[in-house]
């Protein structure tokens, strides 16, 4: 493994995984309305945009390489502490995933994507958000009238054809 | 020194955005004098341009964004991040014009505009599609926008790139921080038909990085442009060490996740 992609992959793990409470407001607004989503537990930390910004400043530094640093001499970014779950009484229904993949076992709940994206399946042949670097043109689509009256729509790109059929 | 981004882009650009109307922290640096070939520099240039098209557009997306947070009535701190998310990538798109002029010499004409893009998630209930919106935004989208300009910065050796590059990650920082804060404090119903939604989420946005084009060798890796496969690897191993790992630390199930990556993590 390449040793900037693993240094990477630990900075950005912990910077926008593990210190994503920084971006929590330490309130904690309770919705006013059933709610969908749970507020989690106050973080320790303020709720002024300010305050947000000196965190995120702390901790930018850490995910941008200095060149070639040693694993050892690797900055390690002033984060505050939130390998734990937010949220109160939800036990995690999965191990840490620390460990690395091939030591899970697969789970029985459906298909592979292969076969759904084979098998058009719309959640898997849908757009993604754009991504915001690199160049792409939109894929190219057509939309076809089947004998039966309704429309297909086949649309290619870089990655291959996925007809979409409406629901 | 002055912009170089166009004047449509530099006044999209909030007076009482995360810099108060500047579109970095600190100025950035001059091309200065850098070994390129007058057509390099006109393809970096042009892809730095393109980017800034990209980068604009995706304004919308976290105006989206905003509005799913809003509706679901999540965390305050959330939903301004989010809402600054959207200036922000204003700011992405007038200094990646301006870095672009910087090569070219000039102010460069606005960006053309691109089609806006959006998922749909078709099935899912309206609390949910807002939450899928955000998951795949935030956590996929930017996380993957994070390895990338990761590696690229990386590979930048151009004073102006680097710190183009680590202006543009600083924020995409908070951008992916949105998603996992939001990810932990999903519960009950909407926490479990996420959870159904997680794969299929995670191929749709991954197939549109991998379709991202770059060059296939690394000549403009020092104005940070990657090369393809650099930026791809980058991007798998974000897909294995930290979007996984993160839905993992959130709590989710992501067996079916661990075994598609398994595979080569195919997405058509």
């Amino acid at each position: 493994m390449n040793q900037n992609a693993r240094q990477n992959r630990h900075r950005l793990l912990h910077t926008l995984v593990f210190a994503s409470a920084l971006a929590l407001d330490g309130c904690g607004s309770q919705a006013t309305s059933a709610p969908a989503v749970a507020q989690p537990r106050a973080a320790d930390e303020t709720s002024s945009g300010a305050a947000t910004a000196r965190r995120t400043n702390e901790t930018e530094a850490a995910v941008v390489a200095t060149p070639s640093p040693s694993p050892s001499s690797a900055p390690s970014a002033p984060v505050a502490s939130a390998s734990a779950p937010l949220v109160a009484g939800r036990s995690s229904s999965s191990s840490s995933s620390s460990a690395s993949l091939g030591t899970m076992p697969s789970s029985s709940s459906g298909a592979a994507p292969e076969t759904l994206i084979a098998a058009s399946d719309v959640r898997y042949c849908e757009v993604g958000w754009p991504t915001t670097k690199g160049g792409r043109s939109r894929p190219t689509c057509t939309t076809t009238v089947l004998e039966d009256g309704t429309t297909s729509e086949s649309c290619t790109d870089r990655s291959g054809p996925c007809v979409r059929r409406p629901e | 020194m002055t912009s170089f981004a166009s004047a449509s882009s530099q006044r999209a650009v909030r007076h009482d955005g995360r810099f108060a109307g500047r579109v970095t922290r600190t100025p950035l640096p001059a091309v200065g004098d850098v070994d390129v070939s007058a057509a390099d520099r006109a393809e970096v240039a042009a892809i730095w341009r393109l980017q800034a098209a990209t980068e604009a557009r995706v304004a919308t997306s976290f105006a989206v964004v905003r509005d799913a947070l809003a509706a679901l009535g999540a965390d305050a701190g959330l939903v301004r991040l989010a809402e600054r998310g959207i200036d922000d990538e204003h700011r992405h798109a007038a200094l990646c014009e301006d870095v672009a002029g910087r090569y070219l010499g000039r102010v460069v004409d606005p960006y053309e505009r691109l089609p806006s893009q959006q998922p749909t998630h078709p099935g899912a209930s309206e609390r949910v599609r807002r939450a899928l919106f955000v998951i795949g935004q935030c956590c996929l989208n930017e996380t993957f926008a994070s390895a990338y300009l990761a590696v690229a910065h990386q590979g930048a050796s151009v004073s102006l790139a680097r710190a183009a590059l680590h202006a543009l990650l600083a924020d995409e920082i908070d951008h992916a921080r949105v998603g996992w804060g939001f990810a932990q404090t999903l519960e009950g119903s909407v926490r479990d038909e996420v959870q159904q939604w997680l794969l299929p989420l995670t191929v749709c946005n991954l197939r549109e990085w991998r379709a991202i084009r770059l060059p296939e060798d690394d000549r403009l890796a020092a104005h940070g442009i990657p090369p393809r496969a650099a930026a791809q690897d980058a991007i798998t191993e974000v897909l294995e060490g930290v979007v996984i790992e993160g839905f993992a630390h959130a709590g989710f199930d992501t067996r079916d996740l661990e075994a598609w990556a398994r595979r080569g993590a195919f997405v058509g």
